[in-house]
């Protein structure tokens, strides 16, 4: 069992990745704590309001417990996609939600970048004639970048099963019909 | 029931089709999977949306090594639209409007290549081995993906196969293989990609937006009545529009009406 933990050095998905955990009974959250804390910057709160208070942009998973007493509306909104629907038991099963949530998070952003610059590729192309895009310093480099970010997309997908995958066009608006 | 059409969540079509190439992955065969229009989608969901499930489509096809070939009217999006979808793809292919001229454009490399070239003699505009293939594998997959090939002007997008992987294909719709290319395209369960109405409307826009009842009929092989049905239902859902023409149905989809038929979208919303 340990062997396993120790076999993961570090995410491998999401470098120095940072993970918030938040849960009310102290053991829960200072268990799981310890077991991500090798290989992830890790923060913990035990309540609602001290969650808010330690949740900044640099925090790349929140693992939260939706049944916390003091949960605020606040907290919920920010809208996670996935929650820690029961406790985990075991170092491996909180690695693997860990890597699955950030694997998630880096696709999101990936393209959402490759999306912006396909768009600003786009308005380029529909403005300038072949021999412009051509001498366009910029179009070269939107077009290297977003071939690499294209290589990084795949790469990011291959990780992502159809759940991950569900999760990624869930809409709270929308969720089913 | 909303007012908006029933809309699948993207994973309910990608990930069975998924599993399919998966399992004949490896089975000797190149798989190929069209996309007959990408209009509808467009239609229908948000363009983040329909960029993401077609990023997610394009690579899941890739990651079974089958080729992907994705269909649009250019003439009935924007330039910018299509320019953006445009670096999902490896290529995008422009065929005329009579089928006879067309262009491959690699999407990240400089090599295009026309019709002209690859039917030249002169070998000094002969493509190089690797372009050859690819045109080749495309143009045997358009050839029997349309089989009247006369039809309007594609974009036709080839997805991410890696080069090497598109010209080592041999198209599934050659069919001389010894092998029997042909049944894989029958036997996919269909049912589970496209309700019959998604297939009623891609006929549609494959048509221009409107087409003749009795064209439906022969082009689904499904028998009068059932088309009647089913026409009828859509049209209660504001789908398409039908109006009698001499002694058949001419068959709308919505926003393809002529100027006098009512908007059958606008009356779904309010009653719906």
């Amino acid at each position: 069992m340990s062997e396993s933990l120790q076999s993961t050095s570090e995410s491998e998905t999401m470098p120095n990745a940072t993970v918030l955990i938040v849960d009310d009974e102290k053991p829960i959250t200072d268990a799981y704590a310890q077991w991500l804390e090798d290989d992830y910057t890790v923060r913990t709160a035990y309540s609602g309001s001290e969650a808010l208070e330690k949740l900044d942009e640099s925090v790349d998973v929140v693992l939260l417990d939706r049944r916390m007493p003091d949960l605020s509306g606040e907290i919920l909104e920010l809208g996670f996609d996935a929650y820690l629907e029961k406790p985990v038991s075991e170092a491996t099963e909180l690695h693997e939600t860990v890597e699955t949530l950030l694997r998630r998070t880096t696709y999101d952003s990936q393209i959402q970048r490759f999306l912006s610059l396909a768009n600003k590729k786009a308005a380029l192309e529909t403005k300038k004639n072949a021999e412009e895009l051509e001498a366009n310093e910029e179009y070269a480099e939107l077009t290297e970048e977003l071939a690499t970010l294209r290589q990084q997309l795949s790469d990011t997908a291959t990780g992502m099963d159809d759940e991950d995958l569900r999760a990624e066009f869930y809409d709270p608006d929308n969720p089913g019909e | 029931m909303g007012a908006t059409p029933r809309f699948r969540q993207p994973m309910d079509i990608i990930a069975p089709l998924s599993e399919q190439l998966t399992r004949w992955n490896g089975n000797g065969n190149k798989t190929l999977v069209s996309v007959q229009t990408l209009t509808i989608l467009l239609e229908y969901v948000d363009f983040d949306t329909a960029f993401r499930y077609l990023h997610i489509l394009t690579h899941r096809v890739q990651a079974a090594d089958a080729i992907g070939f994705y269909h649009m009217d250019p003439d009935i999006h924007d330039e910018e639209t299509v320019n953006t979808l445009k670096t999902l793809f490896d290529a995008v292919v422009v065929v005329s409007d009579d089928g006879q001229e067309w262009s491959v454009t690699e999407t990240y490399g400089d090599r295009t290549i026309t019709s002209d070239h690859v039917q030249s003699h002169d070998t000094d505009v002969s493509p190089p081995e690797s372009e050859g293939g690819l045109i080749n594998s495309i143009r045997d997959s358009l050839t029997g993906v349309f089989p009247g090939s006369g039809e309007p002007e594609f974009t036709v997008a080839s997805s991410e196969t890696g080069e090497s992987d598109a010209t080592s294909g041999n198209s599934t719709t050659s069919g001389d293989d010894g092998a029997t290319p042909s049944s894989s395209v029958e036997d996919f369960p269909e049912d589970a990609m496209l309700t019959d109405e998604d297939r009623i409307r891609e006929l549609l826009t494959q048509y221009g937006g409107r087409m003749k009842q009795a064209d439906v009929t022969e082009e689904t092989d499904w028998s009068k009545s059932t088309v009647s049905r089913k026409l009828s239902k859509m049209e209660d859902k504001g789908l398409i529009t039908r109006v009698q023409v001499g002694r058949g149905n001419l068959v709308f989809l919505s926003g393809y009406e002529p100027e006098t038929a009512k908007s059958p979208f606008e009356q779904e919303q309010e009653t719906d």
